[in-house]
């Protein structure tokens, strides 16, 4: 397979405006929250700290938030489908077809340029981890690189999905609203499974309980929240993987059926 | 590309829609000639063309171009190398400009020469940096033929696509086909409704309605066969309806076309008889199941 840099230009340059402005808002978003955790320290925001007890919590909470909407940010990337309306639009995936390039050749190209974005967002993420990391003072920690890693698969999941769903269905209305159904069901999904959990713990809606007890819950729900957390950030690059082969793979075939 | 005698051969071709049937349609295509591929709207020029671009697949028969059977994958790939495709609208997004699309297809086409493609630029007087949304429809279409004849294509298929220009650019366009086709190993497919055009340029004509193909051969052949019968009243009525192909009926009398000139003045040396032109032969055909019509 011969590798068309014409062809990737061609995506990237249509896409530019979103790819600008997502890697510049994450570049803005994590310059601000440095700044604003800069100056809790030495500058105006000092006299907002108390004590040791509150810059440890203000710390964990600005690095933690900071690096997971940072993550978020810089995810969007591989998200866009903008290209795929327009190629729809302009009627260039009618003229694609009759261009010297297979259908492998030109799912390989979407997906391979997918994968470059979504390897340049998780490098992002883990940059806005070690900045973050620096300046609330916190060192090595797993924790954040595993939330990063599950940001991460699930970002794959979702924009590995839509340009096969876009070539299937031509509309991006009917994409949006799978994706909303699908947030939806998934969201339904969790809650259930949490209000099932919680009341395995012992917790019900409406129902007081002592602060030792609470303690020991929250204590359970940390540990579990960590080892979940852990399996899935194991789990993640595996599904990663599986969804990008697995979508390459149906474009491909949608491809080749819609000529056949 | 091996050796061929018809840049296109199509045999039996047939292809089911919805209310629409491409019936068993077969032509060919000489090598180093031009071919206007005729009919009115939704007669199945572009179903035909979309088989034969592969953008469309087909129920039964087969297609052969440049000398490869293109039912099979790789052939078909090879093919598309040698092949440009025209069509009526670019099919490029607009914010794209002359030199963003040169950087585009030099490495999708092998064969892209970009001092070609500037050298038509320049000829068109096309803007490099201007994005295409902001072009006229003229300098859209002529962007396209550039695009098209700047990788060195065996074999140019156009559906429609000088409908909507003036008749300058057409003719600019027109003469550009010409000089393309010095190269005898090239040839041209142009679907057109505009007749006139394909009167000037083409070699050789087929003339579709509703999915079968009614006329193929030689434009010469054609015109020279077809003639148009001046008939009185008393005249038509005196003439066998299987020996004409439709008439156009007024208060003076018709309008008889028949596709055997020489037969038809031999059987009757005392009807007027004028030479047909593409377009009304096109239009006698079209209502050849009315027979009369006014």
């Amino acid at each position: 397979m011969r590798l068309r840099k014409g062809y990737i230009f061609r995506l990237l340059y249509l896409d530019r405006k979103s790819l600008i402005s997502t890697v510049g808002s994450f570049f803005v978003i994590l310059l601000m929250i440095s700044l604003v955790r800069l100056s809790m320290s030495c500058g105006n925001l000092a006299s907002l700290l108390k004590d040791d007890n509150e810059r440890t919590n203000v710390n964990l909470a600005v690095y933690c938030l900071g690096t997971g909407l940072c993550s978020v940010i810089a995810f969007v990337l591989p998200l866009g489908i903008t290209v795929m309306i327009s190629d729809i639009k302009c009627r260039w995936n009618i003229f694609a077809k009759t261009i010297p390039m297979t259908a492998a050749e030109q799912s390989a190209h979407i997906y391979g340029l997918k994968l470059m974005l979504w390897c340049t967002a998780l490098l992002l993420s883990f940059l806005a981890r070690a900045v973050l990391g620096a300046v609330c003072g916190i060192g090595s920690d797993t924790v954040m690189a595993q939330v990063i890693l599950v940001i991460g698969g699930i970002n794959a999941l979702i924009s590995c999905y839509q340009p096969t769903a876009m070539i299937l269905l031509k509309k991006a209305g009917f994409v949006s609203l799978i994706d909303f159904a699908f947030s939806m069901i998934s969201a339904a999904l969790m809650a259930l499974g949490m209000m099932n959990y919680l009341k395995g713990l012992g917790l019900t809606t409406g129902e007081e309980i002592e602060e030792e007890q609470l303690d020991h819950i929250l204590e359970i729900l940390k540990q579990d929240g960590l080892s979940l957390l852990g399996t899935l950030a194991v789990a993640a690059p595996f599904v990663t993987a599986a969804v990008f082969g697995l979508f390459f793979f149906l474009m491909t075939k949608a491809l080749e059926r819609k000529e056949a | 590309m091996n050796d061929y005698e018809n840049a296109i051969e199509v045999n039996g071709l047939t292809k089911h829609y919805d209310g629409f049937t491409l019936d068993n349609i077969s032509f060919s295509l000489p090598r180093g000639s031009i071919m206007g591929f005729i009919g009115q709207n939704g007669a199945g020029k572009t179903t035909t063309i979309n088989s034969l671009l592969g953008i469309i697949g087909h129920d039964g028969g087969s297609i052969k171009m440049l000398g490869l059977d293109t039912s099979d994958k790789k052939n078909m790939q090879a093919v598309r190398e040698d092949i440009s495709a025209v069509f009526d609208e670019l099919p490029l997004h607009e914010e794209l400009n002359a030199n963003h699309i040169n950087i585009i297809m030099r490495d999708i086409y092998k064969g892209w020469d970009s001092g070609t493609y500037f050298a038509y630029l320049d000829r068109f007087n096309l803007p490099r940096k201007k994005p295409t949304g902001q072009f006229s429809k003229g300098m859209k279409m002529k962007l396209q033929i550039a695009i098209a004849l700047s990788h060195n294509a065996k074999l140019l298929i156009m559906d429609e696509a000088t409908t909507g220009l003036d008749p300058v650019v057409r003719n600019e366009i027109l003469d550009i086909f010409l000089e393309y086709l010095q190269d005898d190993s090239r040839s041209i497919l142009m679907s057109s409704h505009i007749t006139s055009d394909l009167e000037k340029i083409a070699d050789s004509v087929t003339f579709i309605d509703n999915g079968k193909i009614l006329l193929t051969g030689y434009k010469d052949d054609i015109l020279f066969s077809h003639g148009l019968l001046r008939c009185t009243k008393a005249q038509f009525a005196a003439l066998d309806p299987s020996e004409y192909v439709s008439a156009r009926i007024s208060d003076f009398g018709a309008s008889v076309m028949v596709s055997d000139i020489s037969a038809a003045k031999a059987a009757h040396p005392d009807i007027a008889a004028d030479p047909a032109a593409l377009d009304e032969i096109m239009m006698y055909y079209v209502n050849r199941t009315a027979k009369e019509w006014s």
